[in-house]
């Protein structure tokens, strides 16, 4: 119980009445990974949005760090080490890549503090947009633009990170070094100076998926049917139908670019 | 990209002391019309920035602008009639307008979109039916004297533009600090804004405050320097105005609101003196000209002007 850093029970949402999440539990520990998948509808967004306290719950709870935080206002939840990085880029679109983590990492309202601004410079190292700093975050390429949510998303030297589909729509380099930078600051041994407690992040990539999470859940219709490590997941009939056609819908996909 | 920033600056700087060695001369070169119409258009500059400050930096297109200038300058006319000094009357001017602004701002700054500039509108026209009707408080549309006893022109003008200079310096340290760049987080993403644990709405408040005690002081400075304020302070169209010249002389700038108030200050004098009903008519052309063809605003394209002036770092 002690080292649990978030549990979930019975969460679940409607919107208008349709069930967007039913009824799922599950819990992280501390330094864990989560990998969660599912088709597309499937509610991994509304899980981490449910999560993060962006929208409000329909029924269930949630507990960080043993408190309850279900239905917090969002940024009183950010506050407490909770950083939760949308599905789509979110930045500040006519603010430079410099003030864009500027702003995620500042601590006082009234003076620029000299760790903020070696955070920022850490950062911007960290993310390889260091070149960038000046470029207003609007010009930036897509890839970018994502390298530049998770700086923003780990300024706040968060203990749980929320990734919703960090490496969606973005070309093999910046994927693979969105998933360098998850992957270590996730683990424990190279972590540093913005280690993470906890992740969990959706992906639509299967290889992903199932090599780098210590454990995964698949997500159908709003609800969490199958659990557990990857290993075992991957072998679930229901995952690895989903996982058959997924490969053709990738295959296809591939085909366009 | 460093050194060209900074040569821009320097260059910037150079001419806005220019323009202030310019203003400081001004009473010994211009006549009396003259000297009260640049007091008028700084005072209506300090105003339009107090609007910019909600709109281009805290992203709220409010038309309830003039509910503060109105409150600021009837808070002059009672401090004035309690005997109090200018200073004190000004800075009351100020805080009363604030609190105006914090309570207006709790109010409004829940709601999104074409809503919230519907309510602000109907909130400004409330006020003014308010101000009108309380002939008792307010002397309603024909107004009241305040007892400010007599200053010179040129003194007026001194203290007015000395109050603008501190407040341009007192906005440019503002928006260039972390509570600035908050504000811009808000106006540019305000989800991502609360994601990174920012409260959206108490930002939003303090910008109204801060909006709100400018314009009171703005308001605040037309009735001292008038000598005179009626229920007309409050009127939606001083709202109107606010977003005009902000838009025209370029939102999210310091110096652009300014510079449109200045503007069309001196187009109205001028073309009321030649043909009455045009200015409209040209306020609504360069109001389209302004969001087509030089959307940074006036201030916007002087920039530009000054950055290619002797353009060898280009
Ligand atoms: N704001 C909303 N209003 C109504 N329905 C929504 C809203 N957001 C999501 N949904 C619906 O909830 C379901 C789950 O959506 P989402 O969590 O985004 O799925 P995923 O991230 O797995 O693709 C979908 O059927 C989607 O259409
Ligand atoms: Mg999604």
């Amino acid at each position: 119980m002690n080292d649990t850093l978030l549990e979930v029970r019975g969460l679940g949402k409607r919107y208008a009445g349709f069930p967007a999440l039913n009824g799922v539990d599950f819990s992280l520990r501390s330094g864990q990974v989560k990998g969660v998948m599912g088709p597309n509808g499937a509610g991994k967004s509304t899980l981490l949005k449910l999560i993060a306290g962006e929208i409000r719950a329909s029924s269930g709870s949630v507990f960080f760090a043993g408190h309850p935080v279900t239905n917090l206002p969002v940024d009183r939840i950010s506050n407490r080490g909770v950083s939760y990085m949308p599905q789509r880029p979110s930045c500040f679109p006519s603010l430079t890549v410099e003030e864009n983590v500027r702003g995620a990492a500042q601590t006082s309202l009234f003076l620029s503090r000299a760790e903020d601004e070696s955070i920022v410079r850490a950062l911007l190292e960290l993310v390889g947009l260091r070149e960038r700093a000046g470029t207003t975050a609007v010009e930036l390429p897509f890839g970018d633009k994502r390298l530049l949510d998770v700086a923003m998303a780990l300024a706040g030297k968060p203990r749980l990170l929320l990734a919703d589909e960090p490496t969606a729509g973005v070309d093999r380099d910046a994927s693979e070094k969105i998933l360098e930078l998850l992957r270590k600051m996730s683990s424990p041994d190279s972590r540093g100076e913005f280690g993470l407690d906890g992740l969990i992040f959706t992906e639509h990539d299967r290889e992903i998926l199932l090599d780098f999470p210590d454990e995964v859940g698949f997500l159908r219709a709003g609800e969490l049917i199958v659990e557990g490590s990857p290993e075992r997941v991957k072998h679930e009939g229901v995952v690895q139908n989903y996982l058959a056609d997924h490969r053709h819908f990738d295959d296809r996909k591939e085909d366009l670019v | 990209m460093k050194t060209k920033t900074s040569r821009d600056v320097r260059k910037f700087i150079a001419i806005m002391i220019l323009i202030l060695a310019g203003l400081g001369v001004l009473p010994f070169f211009v006549g009396r019309f003259h000297v009260v119409l640049v007091t008028e258009a700084l005072i209506l500059g300090v105003y339009a920035l107090s609007f910019d400050l909600i709109f281009g930096y805290g992203g709220m297109l409010s038309f309830g602008q003039s509910v503060f200038f109105g409150v600021g300058a009837y808070t002059i006319l009672y401090s004035f009639k309690g005997g109090l000094g200018l200073g004190v009357s000004l800075l009351l001017a100020v805080f009363v307008a604030g609190i105006f602004g914090l309570l207006v701002g709790s109010a409004v700054v829940r709601v999104r979109g074409a809503k919230f500039f519907l309510i602000t509108l109907v909130g400004s026209i409330l006020f003014y039916l308010l101000a009108l009707d309380n002939r008792w408080l307010t002397g309603g549309s024909d107004g009241m004297i305040v007892p400010t006893g007599f200053s010179g022109l040129a003194e007026n003008y001194y203290l007015v533009l000395g109050i603008s200079l501190s407040v341009i310096i007192f906005a440019t340290v503002l928006v260039n600090s972390p509570l600035g760049l908050v504000f811009k987080m808000i106006r540019d993403n305000e989800r991502r804004a609360g994601l990174l644990g920012y409260s959206v709405g108490r930002y939003k408040v303090t910008a109204f405050a801060i909006g709100g005690g400018l314009a009171g002081l703005a308001g605040g400075l037309y009735a001292y320097t008038t000598g005179f304020a009626s229920a007309g302070f409050f009127h939606w169209t001083r709202s109107a105005d606010a977003v005009v010249w902000t838009i025209l002389g370029g939102a999210g700038t310091v110096v652009g609101p300014f510079v449109g108030a200045a503007l069309l200050t001196f187009v109205r004098e001028t073309l009321s003196a030649i043909m009455g009903n045009i200015y409209p008519v040209i306020v609504g052309v360069l109001l389209i000209l302004a969001v087509i063809v030089f959307p940074g605003g006036l201030f916007g394209l002087l920039k530009g002007a000054v950055r290619n002036f002797g353009g060898s770092d280009e």
